[in-house]
């Protein structure tokens, strides 16, 4: 288990993250949020061993991440927002020298290379100069060294950037398969889409505060209160939307077209059927209604616009 | 014992860094081609000179022939000399630079190795090339043999040499890279330092054959291009005639050890396990160190002897390895007005902070070298009764003056800069530059010194151990006392203010305030 206790990292006066704190079970794939210069890789780095806290600690299975631990070391696996593939080297001598570095005994490090490629879907590179590879397969080489000595917790900061669509699709397929194989996967990025399809949890910093974290769900409940609703109509969409004005728990109306209008809602269920029962009722052809699901994308907007004024 | 044994195994021959490097090493066409032009020059050189030797010996008897072909090898191993020299610290810093031009540092630094490892890795693969440099270079050499200027013996003693300046060479341009982050100022630092180092051993070689030496000590082998001379040489210790090369070997080492641990500090955070140790580590190689010194001049026949040159040339002996503590000072003490707290000077003393690597802990750790060399140097001497206590407490004296000076020196330098490394070069800089204008203010008044005692250019110079007597060493420590007092005063003003400009700006300036405020 990740346990992060109040995190701060200071420079001088500029507080690059402010009291970050969050807990991540095996198997939970967090999707950490946030724009340029947020905090994200400073606090990745913080826990990656790389940078110091100014103060609070992060603690993993019970031990504190700390750069004079080297033993920690050995269950975090960090992919930076770059390669730092050395030339003229293998795809093979890579992720034996990164193995041999992680302790990996010589006489194991063929068999875990071969599997480590086989996940990643490199295989048929091992001989091949890393040099060589494309960008998306360079990604997944640099995602092979972070798995050599098998973590327990994966720190994977901006990996999809650069990235063409299929090489981020397989790369979500990847990261997917790591969370089902029992390892703490946190993913940073600032593209929310590619977050959304495999994050168990999301945190989303903003200025170095962590403004909202927990499961995708949970967040979007508590940060919206109000949900959206979509109705569609035949005809009357006007009179419509006139009539449901100064409704119980119904705000915000907002046409799409003449006969088509989203509306806040902050009801329960019973509520909800019960007014489009009333609408019906009324004489208004209703041909769509239907919740209008918050994405990532509209949460991080919504939680960061605070933020950011 | 078995865990130990394992871990060396695993630093030392199964070094992960040291494996990627031999095996991309000899890869690329590049290291073909710089090691055909490296041949290519040897083979010029050598047909060059050999053409010189055809052009000199017609008419001429079989000793000036034999002297022409023992400069001829030793005109071409000069050049191989040289080159190896060049080439060790470029190689080394090339290791190094790469690492951050290719941001992989940051992969090295989270994996669980320690930075010794990471150095020792860069340092074997480094020595591998060069070793490798040497042995193409041999055939050449060997040509000397086949002529008749050189035996085997002295070519392998040659080029062992040849090596041991190459390891430290490359030691040295570790920590500099690690600092610089440039190959090109990394190997310019590496040919400053040799220059010095040369200057300065030259100059306690010189003074142990004025001062009755007979034969040519250790260090000799060691002192770029004046190895040679120490070819065949041994040393006496005891009863127990130890051949230079061996001695040589012993201290080449140690200092390869040393300046790697110092590598190893510059990359390393504050407060971190290994920072201790590294500082122990160096402290203890420091004592070492001196106490071989100490035994190397305890046999000097000056020493059995009275009067004003036997003063003079135990406050030389006492003095001068000083500024191989110096060297650690500018390094500890240099800090800078805005760096991380590694760097930042937020307190002017803090005791446990001298093995931790602030920049509040250089006072002490200054105090640590000043006694470690001072006590090192004089143990052996004191203890083989070739000098009294009473005798080495002068240069005890200006030991400590200098060392206090030095730290006083960098500690003001610092408020200048925002980043350490600046302020240490400010630091030596100003140092250098202060015992020049000294030098030549006595040359002026001294003209053409006839004596040693009328040699005001050392003389007259506070940060020379040079004295006829123990009143003038005296005054010369109280000079550089007094100088250190008024740096520090300056440094400490220029310090407080700097703090105060950036608390006012809203900056947590205090290590107390920091943890206080975000607690």
């Amino acid at each position: 288990m990740l346990e992060v206790q109040s995190l701060d990292k200071r420079y001088g006066q500029f507080q690059a993250v402010n009291d970050v704190s969050f807990t991540l079970e095996p198997g939970q794939i967090m999707g950490f949020i946030g724009s340029n210069g947020a905090g994200k890789t400073t606090t990745i780095k913080m826990l990656a061993t790389l940078l110091e806290p100014t103060s609070g600690k992060a603690t993993l299975n019970g031990r504190i991440l700390n750069s004079n631990d080297l033993l920690v070391r050995k269950e975090i696996g960090y992919m930076p927002d770059y390669f730092g593939l050395y030339e003229d080297i293998k795809v093979w001598e890579y992720l034996d020298m990164f193995a041999s570095l992680y302790g990996v005994p010589g006489i194991d490090r063929p068999k875990v290379i071969d599997e480590v490629l086989e996940l990643t879907d490199l295989g048929f590179k091992k001989n091949e100069f890393a040099h060589s590879l494309s960008r998306g397969m360079q990604q997944r080489l640099c995602l092979a060294r972070c798995l050599v000595h098998n973590p327990t917790l994966l720190l994977l900061d901006e990996p999809a950037s650069g990235l063409d669509p299929r090489a981020r699709a397989e790369l979500k397929d990847l990261i997917g398969e790591l969370g089902r194989m029992g390892k703490i996967v946190i993913v940073s990025s600032h593209i929310l889409p590619e977050l959304a399809d495999f994050s168990t949890v999301v945190g989303i910093i903003e200025r170095g505060k962590m403004l909202a974290f927990g499961k995708v769900k949970d967040v979007v409940r508590s940060l919206t209160p109000a949900k959206k609703i979509q109705v569609r109509l035949l005809e009357k969409g006007a009179e419509a939307s006139m009539w449901l004005h100064g409704k119980d728990h119904v705000s915000a109306t907002e046409f799409v077209n003449p006969n088509e209008f989203r509306f806040d809602f902050t009801g329960t269920p019973e509520d909800q059927a019960l007014l489009l029962k009333a609408m019906v009722d009324g004489g208004f052809p209703v041909v769509e209604y239907m919740d209008e699901e918050a994405d990532l994308e509209d949460l991080f907007m919504k939680v960061t616009k605070g933020a950011l004024n | 014992m078995g865990a130990w044994i394992a871990e060396q195994k695993r630093v030392y021959l199964g070094n992960a860094n040291s494996v990627k490097e031999y095996r991309i090493q000899l890869r690329s066409t590049k290291t073909v081609w710089y090691w055909g032009v490296y041949l290519g020059i040897l083979v010029l050189v050598a047909l060059a000179n050999y053409g010189s030797i055809g052009a000199t010996t017609g008419g001429q008897t079989a000793a000036s022939v034999q002297t022409a072909l023992t400069t001829y090898y030793q005109l071409v191993t000069g050049f191989i000399h040289a080159a190896i020299l060049l080439i060790a610290p470029m190689i080394s810093a090339s290791a190094i630079v790469s690492e951050y031009e290719l941001r992989s540092i940051e992969l090295v630094q989270c994996s669980p190795v320690s930075t010794k490892y990471f150095f020792v890795g860069k340092f074997l693969s480094s020595m591998r090339q060069v070793l490798l440099l040497l042995f193409l270079a041999l055939p050449i050499a060997a040509v000397g043999v086949t002529l008749g200027g050189a035996s085997w013996p002295q070519i392998i003693e040659q080029f062992s040499y040849i090596a041991m300046q190459a390891a430290i060479f490359s030691a040295i341009a570790m920590p500099l890279a690690v600092v610089s982050k440039s190959i090109i100022r990394t190997v310019s630092g590496v040919i400053g330092i040799g220059i010095g180092f040369t200057i300065f051993s030259t100059i306690l070689v010189g003074i142990m054959f004025a001062s009755g030496g007979r034969t040519f000590p250790a260090v000799t082998g060691l002192i770029p291009f004046m190895s040679a001379v120490s070819i065949g040489q041994s040393t006496q210790i005891g009863s127990i005639s130890v051949p230079n090369w061996a001695v040589a070997l012993l201290i080449s080492l140690l200092l390869v050890k040393v300046i790697l641990l110092g590598a190893g500090s510059a990359l390393t955070r504050v407060g971190s396990k290994e920072t201790t140790s590294l500082r122990v580590h160096a402290l203890l190689l420091t004592a070492l160190f001196a106490v071989l010194i100490g035994i190397g001049f305890s046999l000097m026949p000056v020493l059995g002897t009275t009067g004003s040159m036997r003063m003079r040339t135990i406050f030389m002996l006492m003095c001068l390895p000083m500024y191989l503590g110096v060297i650690q000072i500018f390094a500890v003490t240099g800090h800078g007005r805005l760096e991380e707290r590694k760097f930042f000077a937020d307190r002017l003393f803090e005791l446990k902070d001298t093995i931790l690597g602030r920049p509040s802990g250089a006072i002490g750790y200054s105090l640590l070298v000043v006694l470690l060399v001072t006590l090192g140097i004089s143990a052996p001497m004191v203890l083989q009764s070739v000098v009294t206590v009473g005798e080495v407490l002068p240069a005890f004296g200006w030991n400590l003056s200098l060392g206090f000076f030095v730290f006083s020196l960098t500690w003001m330098a610092s408020t200048f800069f925002d980043q350490a490394s600046p302020a240490r070069r400010a630091g030596f800089g100003i140092m250098m530059a202060i015992g020049a204008v000294m030098h030549f203010v006595g040359l002026s008044i001294d003209g053409a010194a006839q004596t040693m005692e009328s040699m005001y250019m050392f003389v007259l110079n506070p940060l020379m151990p040079f004295s006829n007597s123990s009143l003038e060493l005296l005054a010369k420590s109280t000079v550089l006392l007094a100088g250190g007092v008024l740096f520090l005063v300056i440094g400490e003003r220029r310090r407080r203010k700097n703090l105060q400009i950036l608390r006012e700006n809203g900056y947590l300036v205090d290590r107390d305030e920091i943890i206080t405020a975000t607690a």
